[in-house]
């Protein structure tokens, strides 16, 4: 659908083809960062999310126990399958597995938990458990190492992050953080006619580069799909009619934001927004279920509104947290911070249902739960079966996939 | 910028109120939904031009370069041509011809663009005959746009304009001018005595006399009962406020106004200051329940002047029952607001477990709450930041005297949370938490492990947390030496005879001043880096300091009185 | 050491019979955050050889630029906040009368890149930077040296946890990747071993301190030397590998010559770094007075860098720049002084080039234009002067159209070989 993205590109770009550590074609096929244009969007729940109240196993007797307050019953909790429920104001989410849009892989973690925000925010950013190197990020490690470059494509877009989420951090690509949509908008002076009128002066000054491949004729390739753009977004935001309507929180319009850039056709792969407030060690239970409300409401909304502009198929969610929280409750009636969790994937590429065991309740470690699944396994399915990218670079290693896709 | 502001302030230090005859109310014809009268306008602005401000003023870089551009070359031309036409100087007209000035509003139905009526009365009819006779040139050269008839002492003249007409009569004691001939002949007749129906009997005129006094610089008045016929019975202003702020601050007086057959403004002007005030009428019991929040009662005290402490910069305080609009934020804030106090109150119920914001914390809070800034001096260091802030305090009065108790649990909390924050990021010395007493009160506070070190320390060491409860008051502060005087200050017995103020916010420059000086080179730096050369940035903080230096107080306050409410600004020069 | 030969091949001298306007607009663009007209008219006048020895020799700053410029500094130290720190150093590099050696010392900070967002302290960054303005024309042996003891990039690494028993890595590592010879060129063998000579190279009271009981003094083998080798050593082993001339003057060439060099250039000018010692001066000599670099290989050869973006439009169109939006505003594009993203530094070239990013170039075109980077004139001259100054390369598509200046101005700068120099 992009022919720009087919452009080659040499990796004498980069210069290093000179220093001869690289191999050395001269004409390198470029890359296809994303040859279906393909689109990945993290949602990160910062703060630590209680996944044990978000999937509720109410049918334990160790979560009826050690959750004397804060447990969800069995008929409040939202049916999945089997003794397992959702999180009772996560209608949303209900719908979407009941429609086959969501899948639920549970206890997620990695070895020698970390129980520190920072600290274990740090290792599912760089997907870098053992050492701490915070030099770059696994999807940035992922843009670095793409054979060819991006050829001027945005790599990945954070949305309404002050600072650059450790895991976009290239050390070659600048990826840009977004507050509002109109920092993609071209600003001119004049009224709209004289700005029409000079924009396509602009587009036809910045044309007339071959696919060759000189600087000259990237900047021009560069310019002109800036312009055509900047031009695509200044209409879905003056005219975005979403499929859906979104609700009116924070989670809500952020994503609202990025399916307009996804619409407008941006060309950034990743998307990558946050929601927090889960660090709930007292009275958890109203501002945990706004937040579960939030998460399910917006991403439900978001899925609804790109099925609405058919692309649903091209845009896979997923979220994660630092870490789950405690089994046992604290007397405050909040929880503290835990292990392992569950991770949520939602898009029409995912084969819907629950992977995995629920961890054990019985068998903690340190009062916490055991993780089943490497964090790095979901990391390396996401970039090898879904963006179709170089996995290994990226998480440091070759972990086992999951048959996550349809 | 600042130089208008100060050509401003110059104009209303230096003039006298003088009068000397009858108000132009009483000729300025009674269908006005809006009236300004300025009286003596000439003779301050003579006192402008001899003042020594002014030749300060002209001789600032920033009016020298100013005189350097076109447009004031053009100016100063345009003006030689006129003194030389009238031969007179510009000055001694305005002083000669501005003896009081009226201006009123005539709304017309269905057409946006109001009638208006002006009068001047000249306080040298000697001096206006002679500037007559040599406007007399002018208006036979513009023959075809104007017509002149005599008639008696009175010459008519009516002037034709793309815009429609003028209509304007000359006396040898006044000028008036009007946009229909009806309101000329109206306004004639006024300034002779001869009307009957002049602004002056209006009686929401009247009131507004009555409760604010006749003798005013300037006045200006609004016939609200009029008014709200043209703009709608609420001024179109929603009945639930979006915005929470403004709720709290302002709705009570919007809501008063819309009860008021008047709003009126007047400004006054001596060699100590200006004052200007805004007044309406009304009661706020009618307002009843919905907004008996946001009034004290007429004849109580208010809230108290901002604790004089030694080096005081300012601070503000609001007289409102805190937990009465707490309670009827439903009624008083749009549905879309009320998502964000239940937000409000689970992120800050993580300070008060257990406790109800709503039942259980709001209703502690007593009338007042006050913000206030003041000197502060780094003696308790072996040195001092590098960017030196005042002191910060926040007070409010407790319902309960038991209730500090709650209050100092949350500052234990903060003070541990940021501890540990500090120790995290490793900028600042560890602290403990520990406990000093000042006039036998218990402050809580820190104390460092080892007293910080060094002339630039970082810029979290002008904020020293400290607590204490003190006569009915809660005080959270960033200076232990600002929370001893205020401890000082507030067992002082209150003075029952002062004015009674809803809202009180107090700025004096002069100390502010202080707190350039402390921080000049930051400040020239932050200039300079807008791309400003080094000289211009110095001049520019010198200028500010001056300014600050001239002003000994600023008060912006609110009182409600037996039948209504006002707005003041006043404002005192340093000596 | 004998006399040194004069460079051949392409290194050799320009033939200055052939200075041209365009080749000092040229010089001025690639030594300087860009140039006004009559800095062009100057040095077109002066000719090479005498321009370059303006650029290469000390020049006397003016009385004005020393007094903000250490006004700027004494407030960074008052705040201690890195907007501050960041504005001093832009001050220095708009109105310094030695913008070589702010270029050089920006392109050690990239060399050496140490972020504020760790060290958190300014004087310690001010140390560093001045340190890499005392060595911009002076040894890069002596700068390598230095910056093994330099108290921000100990802290930046650190170095205080490579203790006798438990080596960290960290400083090794980089050492050989980042700072001399380039990833493949060492092993991890060696890394490990040259961990070992820099235990004990701590910092103590904001002072490097050599902690003697955490050094390790048994023998260390590297590039086929073994002995108790200390940092300095393992510092001189890297100078004389081979790799490490390489590896400088591939960067060199990036900064100041092109964006993608051959294995001809680097080994040429590898070369003169070896013959040289790494002393920068007559090597920046030999480089900006050679064939190679009035070259048409050359020329427009080098994506500019954010700051040459914004600052060098700024000279251009004399703007005395707001330094906080000219801060702001390289920050959104990628390049945020004294805060680099990576201890890799910035990698330049076609990676400043996203259509993101791209675009907010074109926006900052509009804000020079509305006076939103400092106070700006009505653009007024002719469109030559413009073509000059802002492109110094005719282009045939803008060269007939009539536009009012403004505009016209605009559409220079967002042409896209405006984004070439």
């Amino acid at each position: 659908m992009n022919t720009r993205r087919t452009f080659l590109k040499t990796l004498g770009a980069t210069g290093l083809v000179a220093l001869g550590t690289r191999p050395h074609p001269v004409f390198a096929r470029a890359a296809q960062p994303n040859p279906d244009g393909r689109i990945l969007v993290l949602v990160q729940l910062a703060g630590g999310n209680d996944g044990l109240n978000t999937v509720v196993p109410f049918e334990e007797d160790n979560y009826r126990k050690l959750r004397p307050s804060l447990g969800i019953g069995k008929g409040a909790a939202l049916k999945l399958e089997g003794a397992l429920g959702l999180h009772p104001t996560m209608q949303g989410f209900k719908e979407l597995f009941d429609n086959g849009a969501l899948g639920i892989v549970q206890g997620v973690g990695y070895p020698n938990p970390n129980r520190s925000h920072f600290r274990s925010m740090d290792i599912w950013h760089t997907a870098k458990p053992g050492i701490e190197d915070k030099r770059d990020g696994w999807l940035g490690r992922a843009f670095d190492n793409m054979e060819g470059g991006l050829d001027g494509q945005v790599p990945a877009v954070a949305l309404g992050t002050e600072r650059l989420p450790l895991s976009l951090v290239s050390t070659k690509f600048t990826v840009p953080t977004v507050r509002n949509l109109g920092d993609y908008q071209l600003r001119l002076r004049g009224s709209k006619a004289e700005q029409a009128a000079h924009r396509a002066r602009m587009r036809q000054l910045a044309e007339g580069g071959s696919a060759g491949n000189s600087d000259l004729d990237f900047l021009r390739r560069t310019a002109t799909t800036a312009l055509d753009t900047s031009a695509k977004i200044a209409e879905v935001m003056s005219d975005y009619k979403p499929a859906k309507p979104y609700p009116q929180n924070g989670l809500g319009q952020r994503l609202k934001s990025v399916a307009q850039l996804i619409t407008a056709d941006l060309g950034a792969s990743v998307y990558f927004v946050s929601l927090g407030g889960f660090d709930t060690h007292a009275e958890q239970e109203g501002p945990h279920a706004g937040l579960m409300q939030e998460l399910s409401s917006a991403l439900a909304a978001f899925h609804a509104d790109l099925k609405g502009h058919g692309l649903s198929k091209r845009v896979l969610t997923a979220t994660f947290s630092e870490f789950g929280r405690r089994v046992k409750e604290n007397g405050s009636l909040g929880t503290d911070h835990g292990a392992a969790g569950p991770m949520f994937f939602i898009g029409d590429a995912v084969k819907a249902g629950i992977y995995g065991k629920h961890p054990s309740l019985t068998d903690l470690d340190q009062g916490d739960l055991k993780h089943h699944t490497d964090f790095r396994s979901v990391y390396t399915t996401l970039l090898a079966d879904w963006l179709n990218w170089p996995a290994e670079l990226a998480v440091g290693g070759k972990f086992v996939k999951l048959k996550l896709l349809a | 910028m600042r130089t208008p502001l100060l050509l401003l302030a110059l104009v209303f230090s230096h003039a006298v109120f003088t009068t000397n005859a009858a108000p132009l109310s009483a000729a300025m014809p009674r269908s006005a939904v809006g009236y300004v009268e300025i009286n003596g306008l000439g003779q301050r602005l003579i006192q402008l031009r001899d003042s020594a401000y002014y030749s300060d003023a002209l001789d600032s870089p920033q009016i020298k370069q100013a005189m350097q551009q076109p447009q004031y070359e053009k100016f100063a031309a345009g003006r030689k041509v006129a003194e030389a036409y009238l031969g007179m100087n510009l000055w001694t007209a305005a002083e000669k011809l501005f003896g009081e000035i009226a201006v009123g509003v005539y709304p017309k139905a269905e057409v946006e663009q109001p009638d208006l009526v002006v009068m001047i009365r000249v306080t040298d009819p000697a001096a206006w005959a002679h500037v007559r006779e040599r406007l007399d040139p002018l208006l036979t050269l513009a023959e075809d746009t104007v017509k002149r008839e005599t008639r008696g002492e009175l010459e008519l003249i009516t002037f034709e304009g793309e815009n429609g007409k003028a209509f304007v009569a000359f006396h040898k004691n006044w000028i008036t001018a009007a946009s229909t001939a009806a309101l000329l002949d109206q306004s004639i007749a006024g300034l002779r005595g001869d009307a009957k129906v002049v602004v002056a009997h209006n009686p929401a005129f009247k009131k507004m006399e009555r409760d604010m006094g006749a003798e005013h610089f300037v006045r200006a008045w609004t016939d609200l009962g009029y008014f709200r016929k043209l703009a709608g019975e609420r001024f179109n202003l929603p009945e639930k406020y979006d915005d929470g702020f403004v709720s709290l601050m302002f709705s009570g007086i919007m809501e008063l106004a819309m009860q008021s057959d008047y709003v009126g403004l007047t400004l006054d002007a001596d060699k100590a200051g200006l004052t200007l005030a805004a007044g309406i009428e009304g009661d706020p019991k009618a307002l009843g329940d919905k907004f008996g929040w946001f009034f004290s009662k007429a004849g109580t005290p208010g809230t108290p002047d901002v604790a004089a402490v030694p080096g005081l910069m300012g601070g503000l305080s609001i007289h409102r029952n805190l937990s009465g609009w707490y309670g009827k934020r439903e009624d008083l804030m749009e549905e879309r607001l009320q998502a964000g106090f239940d937000k409000f109150e689970s992120d800050i119920g993580n300070l008060f477990p257990g406790r109800d914001i709503g039942e259980d914390i709001m209703p502690a809070f007593g009338s007042t709450v006050t913000f206030l800034a003041a000197k502060q001096s780094f003696k308790h260091f072996k040195g001092e930041p590098g960017i030196k802030l005042p002191g910060f305090a926040l007070l409010f009065d407790l319902k309960r005297p038991q209730d500090g108790n709650l209050f100092q649990l949350v500052f234990q909390t903060i003070v541990t949370i940021t501890n540990l924050a500090a120790a995290e990021e490793g900028e600042r010395e560890p602290s403990v938490m520990t406990a000093v007493v000042h006039e036998g009160v218990a402050i809580n506070t820190i104390q460092y492990l080892r007293p910080p070190q060094g002339d630039r320390l970082d810029i979290s060491y002008n904020f020293m947390p400290c607590a204490a409860t003190v006569n009915g008051h809660f005080v959270f502060c960033t200076s232990l030496e600002l929370l001893k005087s205020l401890v000082t200050e507030l067992k002082k017995p209150q003075n029952p005879k002062r004015v009674n103020r809803n809202f009180n916010f107090e700025l004096h420059p002069h100390a502010l001043a202080g707190l350039v000086a402390a921080n000049r080179r930051t400040l020239v730096a932050k200039n300079i880096q807008t791309g400003k050369p080094a000289e211009q940035a110095r001049s520019e903080i010198q200028l500010a300091e001056r300014l600050l230096k001239a002003v000994e107080i600023l008060r912006f306050s609110t009182s409600v009185k037996d039948k209504g409410f006002q707005i003041q600004l006043e404002g005192k020069w340093a000596e | 050491m004998g006399r040194i030969k004069q460079p051949p091949g392409i290194l050799a001298p320009h033939d200055a019979r052939q200075w041209s306007r365009r080749d000092a607009t040229h010089l001025l663009w690639r030594t300087q955050f860009g140039a006004t007209a009559a800095e062009i008219a100057a040095t077109h006048k002066a000719g090479l050889a005498k321009s370059l020895e303006r650029l290469l020799t000390l020049q006397k700053e003016t009385a004005d630029f020393e007094d903000t410029e250490s006004l700027l500094r004494e407030a960074a130290y008052d705040t201690g906040a890195v907007g501050d720190l960041q504005a001093w150093w832009l001050h220095r590099m708009h109105y310094t009368a030695n913008p070589l050696t702010e270029k050089l010392t920006l392109f050690w900070h990239n060399h050496f890149a140490t972020s504020f967002s760790k060290v958190q302290s300014v004087p310690h960054m001010t140390a560093q930077n001045d340190r890499f303005r005392a060595e911009a024309l002076g040894s890069f042996r002596t700068l390598l040296h230095a910056m093994a003891k330099d108290v921000a990039m100990l802290i930046w690494l650190d170095s205080n946890a490579n203790r006798k028993r438990h080596a960290n890595e960290n400083f090794a590592r980089e050492v050989m990747e980042l700072f001399s010879l380039g990833e493949g060129n060492y092993t991890e063998n060696d890394i490990k071993q040259a961990a070992r000579a820099f235990t004990g190279w701590h910092v103590r009271d904001d002072k490097f301190w050599f902690n003697q009981r955490q050094h390790d003094i048994t023998n260390k083998s590297l590039f086929g030397k073994t002995a108790n080798l200390d940092g300095g050593e393992v510092i001189d082993l890297c100078l004389a590998h081979k790799a490490c001339a390489r590896f400088i003057a591939f960067k060199l060439l990036r900064a100041f010559v092109l964006d993608q060099p051959t294995d001809t250039h680097i080994t040429a000018l590898a070369a003169r770094l070896r013959a040289h010692d790494f002393a920068m001066r007559p090597v920046m000599q030999e480089l900006l007075g050679s064939q190679l670099f009035f070259g048409a290989v050359a020329r427009h050869a080098r994506i500019k860098e954010p700051l040459e973006l914004t600052l060098g439009a700024c000279r251009a169109l004399e703007v005395r720049p707001n330094l906080q939006a000219i801060n702001r505003v390289s920050g959104q594009l990628g390049q945020s002084i004294f805060e680099p993203a990576t201890v890799k530094g910035w990698e330049g070239g076609r990676f400043w080039i996203t259509s993101a990013s791209l675009l907010q170039r074109n926006n900052f075109a509009m804000a020079i234009l509305n006076g939103q980077m400092g106070q700006m004139a009505e653009p007024k001259k002719s469109r030559e002067h413009y073509r000059e100054l802002l492109l110094s390369r005719a282009v045939r598509r803008l060269a007939k159209a009539k536009h009012e200046p403004r505009k016209l101005v605009h559409l220079m700068m967002t042409l896209p070989e405006f984004q070439l120099t």
